[in-house]
């Protein structure tokens, strides 16, 4: 939650950038609406309930939230051609990428069309 | 005598200062991420004010019991001090670890899908081409 308000706080630079963010997770539309709503995030999250791009992507956390299976924390970062070029999955759910280290990794993928 | 009587009087206060600098660092902590976690994400990863505000507290309380070595209030207090300290670690470094997994592979093609977002459109990952895409995996809202 605090790092979609952190991405939220600079996402004026990623939309500088081209840089399009989206929020998975396994909560609901209407969970995700309202969650857009109170943090007046200006990027789409997406539900994913069935964890289908959650395994698609590897990133099941089994049992990870009162013995629901939910996805770890991590970022994917995806160049104009669909290639993954930086990734950043966590050990500890506290601790999550500063939006400066996503930056320069968007900075990072260079004059790609 | 007041010299005496001074002493005793710091080495109290020392002790009861370096309760509170623990306290402040652990409650410091989880105010930052519950409010402020947004604004300050290099003390929600790393909690380095936090650490220093509870190894000056741990400090405090050791110096209290050299003023006065044979006073029991200042080595309960290094305890409770510990204790605080210990709990922090376990909660920042034990509780919040979860399994370990690399995700997707560098330089492959990202697996395409077909996900609704808050309004009930559908996103395509594949319809994105053209612009860069941060995907944002987060555990859920609750």
């Amino acid at each position: 939650m605090s790092e979609l308000q952190g991405l939220q706080l600079s996402q004026d630079e990623f939309h500088r950038r081209g840089c399009r963010i989206f929020g998975i997770v396994v909560d609901p539309v209407e969970t995700n609406a309202q969650l857009v709503r109170d943090a007046r995030l200006e990027f789409p999250i997406l539900s994913d309930p069935d964890l289908h791009t959650i395994d698609a992507y590897g990133l099941r956390h089994r049992d990870g939230h009162d013995g629901r299976d939910i996805a770890l924390s991590a970022s994917v970062l995806i160049d104009a051609n669909g290639i993954v070029r930086w990734t950043h999955v966590t050990r500890n759910f506290r601790v999550r990428p500063l939006p400066a280290e996503t930056l320069a990794a968007v900075d990072a993928l260079g004059a790609r069309p | 005598m007041p010299r005496e009587a001074s002493a005793r009087q710091g080495f109290r206060g020392l002790a009861v200062v370096s309760l509170l600098l623990v306290l402040a660092g652990v409650i410091g902590y989880f105010v930052v991420v519950f409010r402020f976690a947004a604004w300050l994400p290099s003390v929600r990863n790393d909690a380095v004010p936090n650490w220093i505000l509870v190894a000056l507290g741990l400090g405090l309380a050791i110096l209290a019991i050299r003023r006065a070595p044979t006073a029991r209030t200042p080595k309960v207090l290094l305890g409770v001090d510990v204790v605080l300290a210990v709990l922090f670690a376990a909660m920042l470094y034990v509780i919040p670890v979860v399994p370990a997994a690399t995700g997707p592979a560098l330089g492959a093609s990202a697996p395409d899908f077909a996900l609704l977002d808050q309004s009930g459109n559908t996103v395509r990952l594949s319809d994105l081409r053209g612009a860069p895409v941060l995907l944002v995996f987060y555990r859920g809202h609750w």
